[in-house]
């Protein structure tokens, strides 16, 4: 059996989504699928409640906990960031992805420790609420962003025009003069910690900054591979030869970042290009919420669920007994 | 014999040594070339543009290593290192790493800048020092990827390097299976090697017809019966839970005639409630059966006071080299007029001589003596159970009658109380298992 650790909003969602997607793939293979919430796990007992997805259907179940578990969830409050840690630590269980939200500096800096990814790394460095004198003028073009979470609509670009800063941020673009950037800037930091990075012309589109998303799975074998290359938030795809790019560029990162954090079994990365089209780090995710959404084609769902299939059967788990 | 690495371009695996050193290798061409658990066959050539002269951690002499070999070897380039040369080997070092837990993604420079001040004798270590998680270990390659503490920038970078020669445990939630495989890669030179639940401390301990006497009494918390039995028996007892530190989790139960006074401090803000009989009381375990559950009930000692105020025993003992234990660090933690000493909960820190003439005025002196005696005893005891301790934080209680009591021994202890106490006693702690760590190495001999 295969755990499925999600929100508990999404419970019912990623259950009928993984039931209609295994249907055809789950034939001849005796694997169930248990969809669960962290609030729903017994880590004493060992034991979990939540939706049992077979290829037949769908139902309530209480089982034992799963022996390997893919966290599709992101937790936030203290006490459920407490309880996925102890999980973590049991021994006998396999988390893949234990967390999904990573600190976008740490990523930076284990980057930039390989020569293979080196090159895709801006220059960067903290930024803070104390910086509020910081001149801009100083690094050109820029690109402001949270240091904790992925958040495309939080990230500012700044484009040096002579007449100051074109900003663009997640709801368009505006001009700005050079010394009104602070003013842009420091209300969405919210007091939290941001990384700027010094940034060549970055590519636009429709009015806002250029983002690719790069997705990837690992397979059983322990390969990465990238199942899709879309341009964020629009999930639109890209041309074959910057696809090319792309997904070579992601699996430089992606590979460097596993040997730091092993437990990665589906990531994303996101990119933005210069004017010649070379793509640089943008940020770094585990579990892409809207990866089983219709935002992404038919052949990329399915081919998440044939890979968390195929990994089941690798570690070929005992399977423990449905109450 | 401190050197310092310069890479040489080649294609070929080689280290060029200074003439002086022709002698040690016995004026050999080839030999192995050691750092941490990776070695090589290397060339070896010899030349008069390096030299050793005047070496020391400051003025380190030069020894190149051709960027092949350096790749290979995975030694990086802005450290110091300590050299041994023999006829056969050559051996960089000491790889020292720090074995941290199973969350691998909390692990970047910011969290590793609490180990920093670790590296305050750097210089008398030198080579490299990092910490990585037992899942972040290639057993193929006998590499591991982690984070390095780089002197010249005097900050954590991360990087993948050899697997250490020894290894100080600094975490306790990993498999046991990875740290049986460790230790027997580095031969037997994990550290801290296992933590005791109170519990098991308590059973190992009473084996020991010198050291049992200054077990408290103590017993699993099973059943409300046995539990009852114990509190009639002791007339006040404390219940602590088996895993967790600090104060946390803890219930005090008090008979006075025939009513029973709790206080729970399992709540931020402890809880007092009196039970008139034992319907009441097994009442309190009804609800509270999480008590039953890994907790122990030990008997509550009547502690000597400083002022008003309960105060217990903070040892740290550390070995200096194999066998050998030292008291490297001896405070009071007096409670906040609660029944807690941990400086955690309020509590605050006094020299023992401070709290000892505070709580007895005089005739003290022997105490202090037993209090070291006992520790040595303990921790030689504790190196016959077959793991590999090197540091333990000991809790040690006396009480009105000036009897000594073991409360609890933990590998992982914390030290706060030090940091603000005595400043430089705290460095000297926090140094003692660097030092040790060097002495299991060849460098360290």
């Amino acid at each position: 059996m295969i755990g499925i650790l999600c929100n508990a909003k999404r419970e019912r969602f990623y259950s009928k989504r993984l039931h209609t997607l295994l249907k055809p793939l789950a034939k001849g293979r005796k694997i169930s699928v248990m969809v669960f919430s962290l609030s729903n796990v017994n880590i004493e007992e060992r034991s979990v409640q939540g939706t049992l997805v077979t290829g037949e259907r769908v139902r309530p179940a209480s089982t034992f906990l799963p022996s390997l578990i893919f966290n599709f969830a992101v937790q936030r409050r203290r006490v459920n960031i407490k309880k996925m840690r102890s999980l973590m630590e049991i021994a006998d269980i396999k988390i893949v992805n234990g967390v999904n939200h990573y600190n976008q500096w740490s990523i930076m800096e284990i980057l930039s420790s390989s020569k293979k990814t080196k090159r895709y790394v801006l220059p960067y460095m903290n930024y803070s609420k104390e910086d509020i004198c910081f001149d801009f003028t100083k690094v050109g073009n820029f690109i402001v962003k949270p240091e904790k979470r992925v958040n495309l609509n939080r990230i500012i670009y700044g484009r040096q025009s002579d007449f100051g800063f074109d900003l663009y941020g997640g709801y368009g673009s505006k001009r700005c003069y050079r010394l009104d950037v602070q003013s842009v800037i420091h209300p969405a930091m919210r007091g939290k910690r941001w990384l700027l990075l010094k940034t060549p012309g970055l590519a636009t589109y429709r009015n806002r900054l250029l983002i690719i998303r790069a997705n990837l799975i690992k397979k059983h074998d322990g390969e990465w591979d990238v199942i899709s290359k879309t341009i964020v938030p629009r999930y639109e795809g890209v041309y074959a030869k910057l696809g090319k790019k792309i997904e070579k560029s992601a699996l430089n990162i992606i590979n460097c970042i596993n040997a730091f954090i092993p437990d990665l079994g589906v990531a994303f990365v996101d990119f933005v290009l210069d004017r010649y089209g070379t793509p640089y780090f943008l940020n770094f995710g585990g579990w892409d919420g809207k990866l089983l959404t219709k935002k992404h084609k038919r052949n990329v769902r399915i081919s998440v669920c044939k890979n968390i299939l195929e990994y089941a059967e690798k570690l070929s788990v005992e399977e423990p007994g449905v109450q | 014999m401190w050197v310092k690495i310069e890479v040489v371009p080649s294609d070929s695996d080689i280290i060029f040594l200074p003439s002086s050193l022709e002698k040690e290798t016995g004026g050999k061409k080839s030999c192995t070339v050691k750092f941490g658990g990776k070695s090589l066959i290397s060339e070896i050539q010899y030349t008069d543009d390096l030299s050793m002269r005047e070496n020391s951690f400051e003025m380190p002499g030069k020894i190149g290593l051709s960027d092949k070999l350096k790749e290979k070897l995975m030694i990086p380039e802005s450290l110091i290192y300590q050299v041994v040369i023999s006829e056969s080997r050559i051996s960089f070092g000491p790889v020292i790493g720090f074995l941290l837990g199973v969350h691998t993604h909390r692990y970047n420079p910011r969290h590793m800048s609490k180990y920093s001040d670790r590296l305050g004798i750097y210089n008398k270590v030198g080579g490299l020092v990092y910490a990585f998680s037992p899942k972040s270990v290639n057993w193929e390659k006998n590499t591991a990827h982690g984070l390095y503490y780089n002197i010249a920038t005097a900050s954590w970078e991360y990087g993948c390097f050899p697997l250490p020669d020894v290894i100080y445990r600094r975490d306790f939630h990993s498999s046991p299976e990875y740290i049986e495989r460790l230790m027997e890669f580095t031969h037997g030179r994990l550290f801290n090697s296992y933590r005791f639940s109170k519990y098991q401390l308590y059973e190992a301990v009473k084996n020991n017809g010198e050291l049992n006497k200054y077990l408290p009494p103590t017993e699993l918390s099973l059943s409300f019966d046995q539990v009852k039995r114990f509190i009639d028996c002791h007339s006040k007892v404390i219940l602590k839970p088996i895993n967790l530190s600090r104060g946390r989790g803890i219930c005090i139960i008090e008979k006075i005639d025939n009513m029973y006074k709790i206080t729970d401090y399992r709540y931020k803000q402890p809880v007092v409630s009196v039970h008139d009989d034992r319907k009441s009381l097994e009442e309190f375990f009804v609800l509270n059966k999480s008590l039953f559950d890994k907790y122990i009930i030990q008997k509550y000692l009547s502690l000597a006071r400083v002022g008003n105020s309960l105060f217990d025993i903070r040892v740290i003992m550390q070995k200096r080299r194999i066998g050998i234990w030292d008291c490297t660090g001896i405070e009071c933690r007096v409670s906040n007029n609660s029944h807690l000493t941990n400086i955690s909960r309020g509590g605050y820190a006094l020299t023992l001589d401070e709290a000892l003439q505070q709580a007895f005025s005089s005739d003290h002196e022997f105490i202090n003596r037993e209090i070291h005696d006992f520790c040595q005893k303990f921790c030689s005891y504790m190196d016959r159970m077959g793991e590999h301790f090197a540091e333990f934080g000991m809790d040690i209680a006396v009480d009105t009658d000036k009897n000594i009591w073991l409360i609890e021994a933990n590998v992982f202890p914390s030290f706060k109380g030090f940091k603000k106490m005595d400043r430089q006693m705290y460095l000297s702690i926090r140094y003692a298992p660097m030092l040790y760590a060097l002495s299991l190495t060849e460098f360290g001999k």
